[in-house]
């Protein structure tokens, strides 16, 4: 099944193809391991399914995209509900700037990168975080714009830290090159 | 906040590794052996994905404060186990229970820990440079419980520790869950 995490170039490839196919919704196959930013494997999957289904795969991909930020959005709110104290050891709430820079960030979020996942800690830290087996990268959202970057490379065994960085400078080009190391076509393309 | 963790870090971790030879509880029968094998209670539901099924990364921290909890299979069953995660789950609930938009509290599961493997987790190549320390920390009503502690590291901040530990801890733990839904129920049945 092709998701919105291919690239953009996939989706370039869906409006070619796709969009004259008719709606009938038929399981693609898709390598697992076909990941984020994975240009050349993603185009050619994305060229192969096409051409062997009927499916309009932009349909799925700007679907998929838009129910996956939902999901987010949910699980944020499930956050948001939470008080001071709410573990029953002290757990510290999320503070109201916090609160708007996780909406603004799902809801800007490119639609054809992989969608991260929220989590907090009890000390009130509201993170996203993106895992592939080639990286593990971590978003902290620390309030007013300003975020800080964790990227673990599993194959070099690298702990980076990025600080103050401001989310309005991260545009999609930005974001793909911090995330590129979620990619895992150095292990499979040659 | 229990202060113990940053307390143990003021402490050099050579200082550290040899306190983990010693009984650290007078309730303890043993110090705790890198054969053992240890477990976790998961019970807040705060920290599962139900997304991608399985824990987030922040679902455990306590090794850098209070200590994290866990209990020494060695000592205990699978049936103490339960019975205890489920009266634990049952207390928690019942205080919290009075608060406008309590977090509801049920028994996930557990995630098994091999005592050697934490013990062997490390901030860099350097097998020195280690993560976490086992201590028996022994209760006079649960003399199986033993907690995990975050060692300090030169090379990172407080702060960066921390955030490399929790990593190295959920990448170890998310393969290793014992859901009580059934889940890896023949592991249980191992015991």
């Amino acid at each position: 099944m092709i998701t919105e995490t291919s690239s953009s170039l996939v989706l370039m490839g869906a409006l070619a193809v796709g969009m004259a196919a008719v709606s009938t919704m038929i399981p693609i196959e898709q390598p697992a391991h076909v990941y984020l930013f994975d240009y050349k494997a993603a185009y050619t999957v994305a060229n192969q399914n096409v051409a062997s289904s009927s499916e309009p795969f932009i349909y799925k991909v700007l679907t998929s995209a838009h129910s996956e930020k939902e999901a987010v959005i949910q699980e944020l709110n499930r956050y948001f509900d939470l008080q001071d104290d709410w573990d029953g050891d002290g757990a510290v709430a999320i503070s109201e700037p916090v609160k708007e820079d996780a909406i603004k960030f799902v809801k800007q979020f490119p639609f054809y990168l992989s969608t991260p996942s929220p989590m907090i800690t009890e000390s009130g830290v509201l993170s996203f975080f993106w895992d592939s087996s080639a990286a593990y990268v971590e978003m902290k959202l620390l309030g007013s714009g300003i975020v800080s970057f964790y990227i673990y490379e599993r194959l070099s065994k690298k702990n980076k830290f990025f600080y103050d960085i401001n989310l309005s400078d991260l545009d999609a080009k930005k974001f793909s090159d911090r995330l590129s190391v979620l990619s895992e076509s150095k292990y499979i393309l040659v | 906040m229990d202060s113990r963790g940053s307390t143990l870090r003021s402490y050099s971790s050579s200082d550290i590794v040899v306190w983990e030879g010693m009984l650290a509880s007078e309730y303890s029968p043993k110090v705790v052996g890198n054969d053992e094998v240890l477990y976790r209670r998961l019970d807040n539901p705060i920290h599962w994905n139900s997304k991608k099924n399985t824990l987030n990364p922040t679902a455990i921290k306590e090794f850098s404060s209070r200590g994290m909890s866990v209990n020494r299979l060695s000592l205990t069953n699978r049936f103490e186990l339960l019975a205890m995660a489920y009266q634990e789950v049952h207390k928690k609930n019942a205080l919290q229970a009075a608060k406008p938009n309590p977090v509801v509290r049920y028994l996930l599961g557990f995630a098994h820990l091999s005592c050697d493997e934490v013990r062997t987790m490390s901030y860099s190549d350097d097998p020195t440079d280690r993560l976490f320390a086992i201590f028996d920390t022994a209760l006079e009503d649960t003399i199986s419980h033993a907690d995990v502690f975050r060692l300090g590291s030169s090379s990172f901040s407080d702060e960066e520790q921390e955030t490399i530990a929790r990593r190295n801890m959920w990448d170890y733990i998310k393969g290793r869950l014992i859901r009580q839904d059934g889940t890896s129920v023949e592991y249980f049945a191992e015991m």
